[in-house]
């Protein structure tokens, strides 16, 4: 279902307006929810906006980064998209997970609304210079490599043209280097 | 949300209040709210008819002791009647602080992946 919303939204040609708009949507919802928890709760851990704006500042960067993978020729790779659908899972919805349901639905948000989010995040075109400065503020670089890393690499047998440049290209300013570099993608290489 | 704590004071409240079923037997009779009391002394009148009718073999017992255990499953439908709206809300508040319980542990989640993130910077 949530691959479907995926492939459905992305196959969209959404506006940077739409997607602009969606996410400061979500955002207020969220300082809404704050706003709410800081009146009523007595045992809830103590979170602040800037804690929140965080998270949302992580998930922009690092979809908006995977998105560069998918935009290869306005085509749609159903592999890449179940592998970030994997990362979705895994970075804010899972047992882990930084923005679960729960304090999704505290939100007055949805699965569905973060979803469609994210898909939005994934069309947004970002600069790598961007990403790099989020990334180096908060030694984020082989984290985010990893994660480029298992999308190119699990999707397919072969790294394309596309992949390998846009993986030479992030990697270079991440600044990581040769050794990492390559002990990373091995990781993922079958 | 409401508060946790009044909720939490809420159910303490309400269960009391279904433990609470020591209305005198009169009482119990006149209302045909019967609770404790009155189903201990029916349990206590069934044993001792079980207990004369082993004896005695007088078989008009058996028809008193029918009566009794009909008596007995009508009171337990009056009383589950009568507690319905308490176990009700007794289970709203439990889907509540179920709810309050899980955004709890979410927020955790977020605050520690928040932390991992501003303990590398």
């Amino acid at each position: 279902m949530a691959l479907l919303t995926l492939i459905s939204l992305a196959s969209e040609i959404a506006s940077d307006e739409k997607a602009v708009e969606s996410i400061t949507k979500f955002a207020n919802k969220g300082a809404t929810f704050l706003k709410n928890l800081m009146r009523s709760e007595d045992d809830l851990p103590e979170i602040s906006t800037e804690d929140i704006a965080l998270v949302f500042e992580y998930n922009e960067n690092l979809f908006c980064l995977l998105g560069l993978l998918i935009q290869e020729e306005n085509k749609i790779n159903n592999k890449k998209v179940l592998i970030i659908e994997e990362i979705i899972e895994e970075v804010c919805l899972g047992e882990t997970g930084n923005l679960q349901e729960p304090v999704l639905i505290s939100f007055d948000s949805s699965k569905q609304g973060l979803l469609e989010m994210i898909s939005r995040l994934l069309k947004t075109p970002i600069s790598i210079k961007n990403v790099t400065r989020f990334a180096t503020k908060y030694s984020l670089e082989y984290e985010f490599y990893d994660y480029l890393c298992r999308v190119a690499f699990k999707s397919s047998e072969k790294l394309s043209e596309y992949d390998r440049e846009l993986l030479d290209s992030i990697s270079e300013s991440f600044e990581i280097n040769r050794f990492d570099k390559k002990e990373i993608e091995r990781k993922y290489k079958s | 949300m409401a508060s946790i704590r009044e909720l939490r004071t809420e159910k303490r409240i309400l269960l009391e209040n279904l433990l609470d079923k020591k209305t005198p037997i009169i009482a119990a009779i006149v209302f045909g709210s019967h609770y404790v009391y009155l189903k201990n002394w029916l349990l206590q009148i069934l044993m001792w008819g079980l207990f004369i009718l082993s004896i005695s073999k007088n078989e008009i017992l058996l028809f008193s002791i029918g009566w009794i255990i009909y008596d007995l499953t009508r009171m337990d439908k009056l009383t589950e009647k009568a507690n319905e709206p308490a176990t009700k809300r007794i289970k709203e508040i439990d889907n509540l602080l179920d709810k309050h319980r899980q955004l709890q542990d979410s927020l955790n989640h977020t605050l520690n992946f928040v932390n991992r993130i501003k303990k590398v910077s």
